[in-house]
């Protein structure tokens, strides 16, 4: 999961900081803070999810699959891609436990 | 209705050709594979991609100004940056061994040194390798992430500062 805001012109800035919710990154970085030149209140940040460990997970298992010919690649593709799935699951609740949370 | 995922429908047709490729043609892809699994130029490339990662993540994530807020993933002393090279670069150098051990055992028995492992020994074997290739892939992502992936910096208001 990574947060970022969105400056004037509507660029995503991504944030070099993470909190379960608005309440938490508030207690550790204040209610306002400024990114570059830039003052940002707490309820401008937003979270997503940072990456896709799904499509992470197929390729790995498929590599792993690949020692044992073209049914491992298909199988370990599958099973890395569950896993990485269950993964992503679980970000995704977090990313919208996030953005719900209230200061 | 859930929105498609193209990344995954882009891997899943990725790995569907390699997988059929590598199943009609067996013989070539094992040879390519046992090929890269010997040669010394994947150890270097696994322990270069280590050490430049851990020199552009202190350098990144070291800023001279005090009143910058960032969070790293255990990585803050000089001697934690030795400690990740190494462990990562024995576990990746490990999971080479074990690999070329295994793949040789069953394709190309001439070139395994431990060509007398039963089957239990082997599932051993790769019990391990994808228990270590996960371990690390949980670890090593975040660090490439904060390496690789530009993330500003928060500076705090006057009086958070003067209150930290």
């Amino acid at each position: 999961m990574q947060l970022y805001v969105k400056n004037r012109i509507g660029k995503k800035i991504i944030l070099d900081v993470t909190a379960p919710t608005r309440r938490q990154l508030a207690f550790k970085i204040g209610y306002e803070f400024y990114v570059g030149n830039e003052y940002f209140h707490i309820n401008q940040v937003f979270a997503e999810s940072s990456s896709n460990d799904t499509a992470g997970g197929a390729v790995i298992g498929g590599l792993i699959g690949l020692l044992g010919g073209g049914i491992g690649v298909a199988v370990g593709g599958i099973l890395g891609g569950l896993i990485g799935n269950t993964r992503d699951s679980e970000e995704s609740k977090n990313v919208n436990r996030f953005n719900q949370s209230r200061v | 209705m859930r929105n498609l995922d193209f990344k995954v429908i882009g891997v899943a047709i990725g790995l569907g050709i390699i997988a059929i490729l590598s199943y009609v043609f067996w013989k070539p892809t094992s040879e390519i594979i046992m090929t890269a699994l010997e040669s010394k130029i994947m150890t270097f490339c696994i322990w270069l991609i280590l050490i430049l990662t851990g020199v552009i993540h202190y350098y990144k994530n070291n800023p001279e100004e005090k009143n910058l807020i960032s969070d790293k993933d255990g990585l803050d002393k000089p001697i934690d940056y030795l400690q990740f090279i190494l462990t990562f670069g024995a576990i990746g150098s490990s999971i080479q061994i074990l690999v070329r051990e295994t793949f040789a055992n069953y394709n190309f028995p001439e070139k395994s040194i431990c060509s007398n492992f039963t089957g239990f020994d082997n599932a051993t074997f790769v019990i391990v390798i994808i228990v270590l290739i996960f371990y690390s892939y949980g670890k090593v992502k975040p660090v490439i992430q904060e390496t690789y992936i530009s993330k500003e910096k928060i500076r705090l208001k006057e009086n958070e500062l003067n209150k930290n």
